[in-house]
């Protein structure tokens, strides 16, 4: 009888490899969201940083070609436009703006640098070159000049990842700087973010300010989030719903904030 | 055995790093071909299926853990299917005629993009012809005319 049993699991063995790596998967996919998971994965992400060097280094490098290149037509084009001035130009308003959001804010910022965006078309995550030795846990804040950008989910001792707001898991509670309601956000793939279940008699108008509210224990109030584009007040309903456009490009995105202390 | 692991896992880091370093260059409409999904199912084409699904989980996991995914979890159960599934071709390949075993493969990519879609997407009120139409498809066809044109270029397995 167990002989047999025993032939009939060599004969299957690949189907139950199969399945067991599938219940694995699914059990990890179950335990995403527990802290020790997510402690596990900043511990091994900062083993395996070493995979974004060549593109932080390719980065770097092309950088200095850009710069350059500018150089050289500015030569050549005898200080009709000075390029390297332009781009210390950009970078000077860039840290200016920078400098302002550290000294206007009561929060202790700690700066850090995006070193990888996910792979997926989605970008659902990214990396940053901090971790908890310079004080950063998981469910901070992280936000841009621009706006609120997400929140630390795995911190490592020299990487952290972020869940970006673009992420379909990512919920924000948000208020209508001139109205005053609140609600809750969320975002959509092709970059929509909509707050549902506004009562109709609220005046929302586009152009309106959305902030963050305060009723979160991970962001703190009036952040920036974005701005009303579009509000859909149907007839006979008792809600409105409301679009809104994140100022922040996650493109684009390299410089950003973690609030260490709130 | 030894020597093959170390040369598998060798090329696994390749193409995590090579994801990082040329998928935003490659990136067209927000679509970027997945590299390490490719590696998978060549793995499995020329080892087979114990050899494909390990290494479709082993790589997932690691594309998740270190921030190169959705969920934790997500990229190991879709690439240990496409494994699973890739590995089939071991020995059997020239029983297809070309044509046929390049659809068979994009059916494998499709197959391994649908679950990756549906299940980062569950919570999210949207169609699922747009997901199919606006990612699932379109990456699809991204990384099959990848996978199709290295294929055809190493030869890897004659017909």
């Amino acid at each position: 009888m167990w002989k047999k049993i025993i032939f009939i699991l060599l004969d299957f063995y690949e189907y139950l490899l199969f399945i067991f790596l599938i219940i694995i998967s699914l059990l990890i996919l179950f335990v995403n969201e527990v802290p020790q998971t997510r402690a596990l994965q900043g511990e091994i992400t900062d083993v395996f940083t070493f995979v974004h060097y060549p593109r932080i280094w390719i980065d770097q490098l092309s950088g200095l070609i850009e710069e350059n290149e500018n150089l050289r037509r500015e030569n050549l084009q005898l200080r009709l436009q000075n390029v390297e001035f332009k781009e210390a130009l950009i970078e000077n308003q860039r840290l200016k703006a920078m400098l302002n959001m550290l000294d206007s804010t009561k929060y202790d910022l700690l700066p850090a640098k995006v070193i990888n965006k996910g792979t997926t078309p989605i970008v659902n995550s990214i990396l940053l070159n901090v971790g908890s030795r310079q004080g950063v846990k998981p469910n901070m804040a992280v936000l841009s000049t621009r706006g609120i950008v997400g929140k630390t989910i795995a911190v490592g001792d020299r990487t952290t990842q972020v869940q970006l707001f673009l992420d379909a898991n990512f919920r924000l509670s948000v208020k209508f700087q001139n109205s005053r309601v609140a609600g809750i956000m969320k975002w959509y793939p092709d970059g929509r973010a909509e707050v549902k279940e506004i009562p109709i008699t609220v005046t929302i108008d586009p152009g309106e300010l959305v902030v963050t509210s305060g009723y979160s224990k991970i962001y703190p109030p009036n952040i920036v989030v974005g701005e009303v584009i579009e509000v859909n007040r149907p007839v006979n309903e008792l809600f409105q719903s409301v679009i809104v456009h994140s100022r922040v490009d996650t493109d684009t995105i390299e410089e950003v904030f973690i609030i260490l202390n709130y | 055995m030894m020597k093959k692991i170390l040369i598998v896992a060798g090329f696994g880091l390749l193409s995590i790093v090579l994801q990082v370093v040329f998928g935003p260059w490659l990136t067209v409409g927000g679509i970027k071909p997945d590299f390490v999904l490719i590696l998978v199912l060549f793995v499995a084409i020329l080892n087979g299926r114990v050899l494909g699904q390990l290494f479709g989980f082993g790589i997932g996991l690691l594309v998740d853990i270190i921030g190169m995914g959705s969920f934790l979890g997500l990229s190991a159960l879709s690439k240990t299917v496409a494994g699973f599934l890739a590995g089939y071709f071991k020995n059997r390949r020239n029983r297809f005629n070309r044509l046929m075993y390049y659809a068979l493969s994009l059916l494998i990519i499709l197959i391994q993009f649908t679950i990756v879609y549906l299940i980062n997407f569950k919570s999210v009120e949207i169609s699922t012809q747009y997901l199919f139409l606006r990612y699932i498809l379109p990456e699809t066809i991204y990384t099959g005319l990848i996978f199709i044109l290295l294929d055809y270029i190493f030869a890897f397995e004659s017909f």
